[in-house]
Parts: C-alpha cells; sequence; structure tokens
C-alpha cells in the first residue's frame, strides 16, 4: 500500500473520530450544562423553602409576642408594672423589654438607680439605636406585620462584640413602641429544629450548611463528601439575613461523564476498525489486481512466447515448401505436416488465449474491411486435402458477397473451429459450407453426415471443454473448446452460433452481423467487448 | 519496391527477409528500433513492417518516428498480442495493418500485396500498362491477371517477369537477363530459383502448365514469351 493512500486513511479516519468526539463532547456538555441547571434549580428552590419557613416562624413568634406584650404600655407608671414585668420576664422568649414614647425617648427602663442590673445594661444597649431612631417604624428592615387587630410588628437586628441581639418591636397604633430584647439562644434553639427535624435531605445528595454572622455553623445537615462543589448560597431573611444557608453538591455524577468517554472510546474505536478495514481491503484489492496482472502477464508472456517459436515453424516450413523440388513428393508431404501442424498448434493457443480472454471479460471485436467469402474459401481450402484424404468430401457454395465490416481474425477462428469440429467427427460422407448475405448478416452453413448430437446434449457442446463420449468420437483428439470461443465471438459479432435441424449428422449456423465497409458501425451486440 | 523489415527476431527476420526477397520485394533489415529508424532515413522505404516488443525503441516509437518522417509510407505491424491491435490501428499510430503472430508465408504475402497494390497506385506506376496475352490480361495496379471471370494472383516478382516478356515479344531472354531485371543485380541466385519462379508462374497463366504457350523454355540459352 502507498504511504500517500495509507496517509490519506489515516487522517480520514482521525477527522471521522475527532468529529465523532466533538459532536459527542457537545452533546456531554450540554447535557452536563442542562443537568447543572436542573440542580441549581432544585437547589435555588430548596433554599428559598428554607427561607420561607425561617420567615414564616419569625412572622409567628414576631405576633405572639407583640400581643403578649400589647398591654406594656398601659401598665407603665401604674402598680401594675412590677407584675406585668414580671408576667412577661416569664415568658422564655422574651428577655428584656422596653417602652419607647411617642417623643422617640425611652421611657422604660431608664436607667435609674432603682433598676435592675439588667435593665440598666438594656439601656446602654439600646440608647445609642433610640438615638439613631433604629427602632422607628419608618426605617425597619423588613416591613411591619399586623400581629392583631391593631398591633404592628416588626425585627430588628443588631449586632454587638458579645454576639447578636434580636429585638422585637410593635405598636398598637398609640404612638408607643413596646420593644422586647427576644431570648436569642431560645429563637437559635427554634431555628436548629425548625431546620433539622422532619425535614427532607438536602437535594441530590448535597450537603446543607446554615452559618451565622461570626461563621459559626448553626446547621449542618446531609451528605459531607457532598462538600466539594459549593452550588447556592442563600442570605436568610431579616432579622436573620447576616445569617447564610449553602448547599453544596457533589460533581455531576461519573455515569454522565462516562457518556462523553464511552462515546468518543467508542467512536475511535469505530475509526480504527474503519480504517482497518479500509487498509484490509485496499490491501486485497491490490494483491487481487497484482494476481491478475500477474495472470495476464502470464498469459501475455506465454502467448508471446509460444506464438514466436511457432511463427518460424510455420514462416520456414512454407519458405521450405517453395524451395523444394516438385518432383519431391515425400518431402512436401512432409512439410505439408509440419506446415498443417503447426497451423493447428496455432490456433490452438489462439482458443486458449480466448478463453482466457472471455474468462476475463477482455474478449472483444474489433472491425475492419474484410471479404468474408474470401476467408471461407481460404479455410476450406486448407482443410481440403486433410478432408479428402479421410475418404470425404468439402463442399463449398459461396457468392461474392462483398467487403464487409468484420472482425477477420474472429471470423476466420470461428470458420476453422467450425471446419476442425466436423473434419474431427464427421467420419464420412461431405462436409458442406454454405455463405450468403442477408443485408446486413451474413450467414454461414457447416454441415457434417458424422455421428450427430444427442438432442439432450446440443447445448452442452457450446460449454468450454465438454466434448460429446461416445464410441465414435472418444479418442478423437481435442479440446472440447471450439465450439464455445466460436459462439462467442458469434455473439459478440451481433449474431450467433446454433445448431439447425439436418436429416443427418450435425449443421451449425453461423450469423454475424456484417454491414458493408464503407457503412457506419455495425451492430453490437450488449457490448462489443465483454 | 523496396521494404523496411524492423524485427529483433533473427530467424523470423531472416524468414521474412527470404520470402519477400521470393516474391520480388528489395528488403531491408533492421534488429531494433534504433537501428531500424537509421535505416528508414537511409533506405526510403516504400513500405515498413515493424514488430512490436523490440528491445530500446519499441515498434510504437519507431511508426511515431516514421510517421514524423513521413505520413504516408505504409506501415504494417507484426505483434503476438491481438490486444495490441487497439493500439496498432486505432489510436494515431497512423499504422495501416497488422499481422498476427504465427502467421503463415501466404498471409504475409496477401498483406503485402495489398499494401504493393496502393502503393502501386499511389506512385502512380504506368511503366507498363495493362497489357494481354491473348486472352489473358495482365493489370499490373492489381497486381493480378485475368482470364475471363478467373483472378490471378501475381507475385511482384511474377510481374516484373512478365513485364520484362511483354517489352520483348518473341525474343529469347537469357537467364542471367531475367535473374538481374526481377532480382537485382546485386542477387546471387540459388540455381533453381528463376526456373521455380518460371514454374510457379506456368502453373498460374499457362492454360496447361505441363505444355507451355506463354513462357517457352528455350534450352541452353533461356525463356521466350511467346504470348
Amino acid at each position: 500500500m502507498t504511504t500517500r493512500l495509507s496517509t490519506s486513511l489515516a487522517v480520514l479516519a482521525a477527522l471521522f473520530v475527532l468529529m465523532i468526539g466533538w459532536l459527542g463532547r457537545q452533546l456531554t456538555l450540554g447535557e452536563e450544562d442542562a443537568l447543572r441547571k436542573e440542580r441549581d434549580q432544585v437547589v435555588d428552590a430548596a433554599l428559598s423553602q428554607l427561607s420561607s419557613e425561617i420567615d414564616r416562624y419569625f412572622d409567628q413568634l414576631g405576633g405572639d409576642l407583640a400581643r403578649r406584650v400589647s398591654g406594656t404600655g398601659a401598665a407603665i407608671g401604674t402598680n401594675r408594672i412590677e407584675a406585668f414585668r414580671r408576667s412577661i420576664l416569664n415568658d422564655s422568649y422574651v428577655s428584656r423589654i422596653f417602652l419607647i414614647g411617642e417623643d422617640e425617648k425611652l421611657l422604660y427602663p431608664r436607667g435609674s438607680s432603682g433598676e435592675s442590673e439588667g435593665e440598666r445594661d438594656l439601656v446602654q444597649l439600646i440608647a445609642p439605636l433610640i438615638k439613631n431612631r433604629a427602632f422607628v417604624p419608618r426605617q425597619l428592615e423588613r416591613p411591619a406585620k399586623t400581629a392583631g387587630a391593631e398591633l404592628r410588628h416588626w425585627w430588628h437586628a443588631a449586632h454587638w462584640r458579645d454576639g447578636l441581639h434580636l429585638f422585637l418591636l410593635s405598636t398598637g397604633g398609640a404612638g408607643d413602641v413596646v420593644g422586647v430584647e427576644v431570648n436569642c439562644a431560645r429563637v437559635l434553639s427554634d431555628l436548629f429544629v425548625l431546620l433539622t427535624r422532619d425535614r427532607p435531605a438536602p437535594p441530590f445528595g448535597g450537603f446543607l450548611q446554615v452559618t451565622m454572622d461570626d461563621g459559626t455553623v448553626l446547621v449542618t445537615r446531609g451528605n459531607e463528601l457532598a462538600k466539594v462543589e459549593l452550588r447556592r448560597e442563600l442570605s436568610l431573611a431579616p432579622p436573620l439575613q447576616s445569617f447564610r444557608a449553602a448547599i453544596s453538591l457533589a460533581p455531576i455524577p461519573l455515569g454522565v461523564r462516562s457518556s462523553y468517554f464511552n462515546l468518543t472510546a467508542g467512536a475511535l474505536l469505530l475509526g480504527v476498525t474503519t480504517m482497518l478495514l479500509g487498509i484490509f481491503a485496499v490491501r486485497e484489492y491490490r494483491r487481487e489486481l497484482r494476481e491478475a496482472e500477474t495472470r495476464v502477464s502470464f498469459v501475455g508472456k506465454v502467448s508471446h512466447e509460444l506464438r514466436t517459436p511457432l511463427t518460424n515453424v510455420r514462416l520456414y516450413a512454407e519458405l521450405l515448401e517453395q524451395r523444394i523440388d516438385e518432383e519431391d513428393e515425400v518431402g512436401r508431404k512432409y512439410l505439408g505436416i509440419i506446415i498443417r501442424e503447426s497451423e493447428r498448434l496455432s490456433r490452438l493457443i489462439g482458443n486458449v488465449l480466448r478463453l482466457g480472454e472471455s474468462d476475463r471479460g477482455k474478449l472483444a471485436v474489433k472491425r475492419s474491411p474484410g471479404d468474408p467469402a474470401a476467408i471461407v474459401r481460404s479455410i476450406v481450402d486448407l482443410y481440403r486435402p486433410a478432408v479428402e484424404s479421410h475418404g470425404m468430401k468439402l463442399r463449398l457454395e459461396s457468392g461474392e458477397i462483398g467487403e464487409r465490416l468484420i472482425d477477420r481474425d474472429a471470423l476466420s477462428q470461428i470458420v476453422h473451429n467450425l471446419l476442425s469440429n466436423a473434419e474431427k467427427y464427421a467420419r464420412n460422407g461431405t462436409i458442406s459450407v454454405a455463405l450468403r448475405a442477408d443485408g446486413q448478416t451474413a450467414m454461414l452453413e457447416i454441415g457434417d453426415e458424422g455421428p450427430g448430437v444427442p438432442a439432450e446434449l446440443r447445448e452442452r457442446i457450446f460449454e468450454p471443454f465438454f466434448r460429446v463420449s461416445n464410441e465414435l468420437t472418444d479418442g478423437v483428439a481435442g479440446t472440447g473448446i471450439g465450439l464455445g470461443i466460436a459462439r462467442e465471438l458469434a455473439r459478440l459479432h451481433g449474431g450467433d452460433l446454433v445448431i439447425v435441424p439436418s436429416p443427418k449428422g450435425l449443421t451449425l449456423r453461423l450469423t454475424i452481423d456484417a454491414p458493408l465497409a464503407g457503412t457506419t458501425g455495425g451492430r453490437a451486440t450488449e457490448s462489443d467487448n465483454r | 519496391m523496396k521494404v523496411l523489415i524492423v524485427e529483433d527476431d533473427l530467424n523470423i527476420r531472416q524468414g521474412l527477409t527470404d520470402l519477400l526477397g521470393n516474391h520480388g520485394y528489395e528488403v531491408v533489415e533492421a534488429g531494433d528500433g534504433n537501428e531500424g529508424l537509421v535505416r528508414f532515413k537511409e533506405a526510403k522505404p516504400d513500405f515498413v513492417c515493424l514488430d512490436i516488443m523490440m528491445p530500446g525503441k519499441t515498434g510504437y516509437d519507431l511508426c511515431r518516428a516514421i510517421r514524423a518522417i513521413d505520413e504516408d509510407v505504409p506501415i504494417v505491424f507484426i505483434t503476438a498480442k491481438a490486444e495490441e491491435i487497439d493500439k496498432v490501428l486505432g489510436l494515431e499510430l497512423g499504422a495501416d495493418d497488422y499481422i498476427l503472430k504465427p502467421f503463415g508465408a501466404h498471409e504475409v504475402i496477401a498483406r503485402m500485396r495489398a499494401i504493393t497494390r496502393r502503393v502501386f497506385r499511389e506512385q502512380r506506376r504506368t511503366a507498363v500498362s495493362s497489357f494481354a496475352f491473348g486472352d489473358l490480361s495482365v493489370e499490373p495496379s492489381e497486381l493480378r491477371a485475368r482470364r475471363g471471370p478467373a483472378q490471378i494472383e501475381l507475385t511482384l516478382r511474377e510481374l516484373t517477369i512478365l513485364e520484362l516478356f511483354a517489352r520483348n515479344p518473341g525474343k529469347v531472354l537469357d537467364r542471367d537477363l531475367i535473374l538481374d531485371h526481377a532480382w537485382g543485380k546485386g542477387y546471387v541466385p540459388n540455381s533453381r530459383t528463376l526456373d521455380q519462379t518460371i514454374s510457379t508462374l506456368r502453373r498460374k497463366i499457362e492454360l496447361d502448365p505441363k505444355s507451355p504457350q506463354l513462357i517457352q523454355t528455350v534450352h541452353g540459352a533461356g525463356y521466350r514469351f511467346g504470348g
């Protein structure tokens, strides 16, 4: 195989693999991308739900607390403040309470010495917030909710060195604001329970982590091994907006990536296999071509090598015949045998080569002007001595049919084969040869008075190497290819060779397409070549 | 008429030379394509016989080279390969005919005769026009004689001899004269060459070859044309 062809095949196979691989990669990337988007959507939905639940928690807690502290304002400045204060402070969610008047001044506690240390600390804690109007409704971090018919509440988160402080503020619409510092620990505990108890696992086997404002992890859930690729993060709703919830996921499953690998591997395998098959096919084709060329070359060389010495035998025998004394009958007889046998050998070689050409589909006719009658006459004259030596007669009926476009060699070979066949098998009687033309068709009939051919074998005699076997024909020398070659040549010549009914022996009719020379073409068979 | 034979097989070349020489042709030989081109330029033959497969320049190449010099000289290919015929005849090589090996003498002569007639016509050979001996008419340009409806094929040498006789009716022509005229002065004949040729000619044109009337033997002198 040539380097160029191998390289071309390799390049084609490589391009094929690359194309398939690229398509596969594009497909897989698309699938991965779609899968990522789907996972993101699910994770976002999970986080949103989580945030919504926390939001509901604070709404509910805020509403409850707002209702419980709604009487605080009325208790201020009365004897009921202490009882009220005790009852409020028994609530586990309430650390401390405070009251801001309509004038935005702290009404309770006031930081006086009569108050508890916690109250005094509270005053210090919220004084800056009050001063900054942090608890004013219009500066709400989130919209105020209606806790009841007239109560509104809202949350506020503040961060000090000691951590997060959560305040619930409420007002009944009279202008006073009641503030509750919520028990952070209690709230965080509630959140922990909310985020962990009876909750589904994070989606896609992921990992949920909620961290507080200071980075402390509040909650973790799910597969910690999935804590590989941070996919989504969300700040929780106020008052916990400094808290973050994040869901991490494991990388896209190997099964998805492996399809890309499998596809590429499959394409590579297919490409390599295709290339190997292509190489094998080309090699086999070239090998067969070389073998065919060798056969053709061998046949051609054998033909050439056989024909050259045979040419010398015939030529010198005929030259000698011209020099030998006319009275030397024995010498002339011997020379005649040499000439005839060399001619017979020539015809045999010709038949074998035609058979080879036929096998290779190379049999063809080549037309040129020629005189069919002259050809038939000359061949009949050649066979006459041999026929008459067997005690038979050779009769020719032929008119002049003019010069025709024929393959002279093919016609000669056909007539030789037919007469040779008749001479071999007709042991007595007359061999009759009749030539005539009917328009563009030349017709030749050769009939003998020999044993003939049984009806069931009449088509088989045209098969290569088939010979009728009976006591009359066994022992007759022959190859069995002459009639088959003759028929094939006749058909290539636009005609046929068939057996026609005859009272005795075998009569063969040859027809060939033989237009008058000077006209164009000649009727071809399906093709003039086969 | 001069023929150039280019054939690398010595036996075939010599056989063809003898054959064509016996039939009245002057033969120039060459053993390969290169020598063939040299001989063609020197001898300017009337037609050329070429083998195809030869060492050095092949018959195809030589044909092209000859055609480059002379577009009209008849060229006949000698080949053992029938499949080469297409190349030979079809495709711009300009060959006129082919002879397939193995060939017989008759086949070669038949091809040569056809070409000779053509060359005669082209050369407007009128040295001797048609002439007749009684009921025998000789057509030099056709290399034929006719007696009634029968056609008699003649070789160039036979025609040359008949032309010599026709120009010298009734004269005894000695053997050397006939040999020089028909074979050329440089030819060293076999002692029976002339006799065999005359014998063959008599078989063709005499009504009774055993009792010849047209070509009569004059013993010890030569032959006389009695026509």
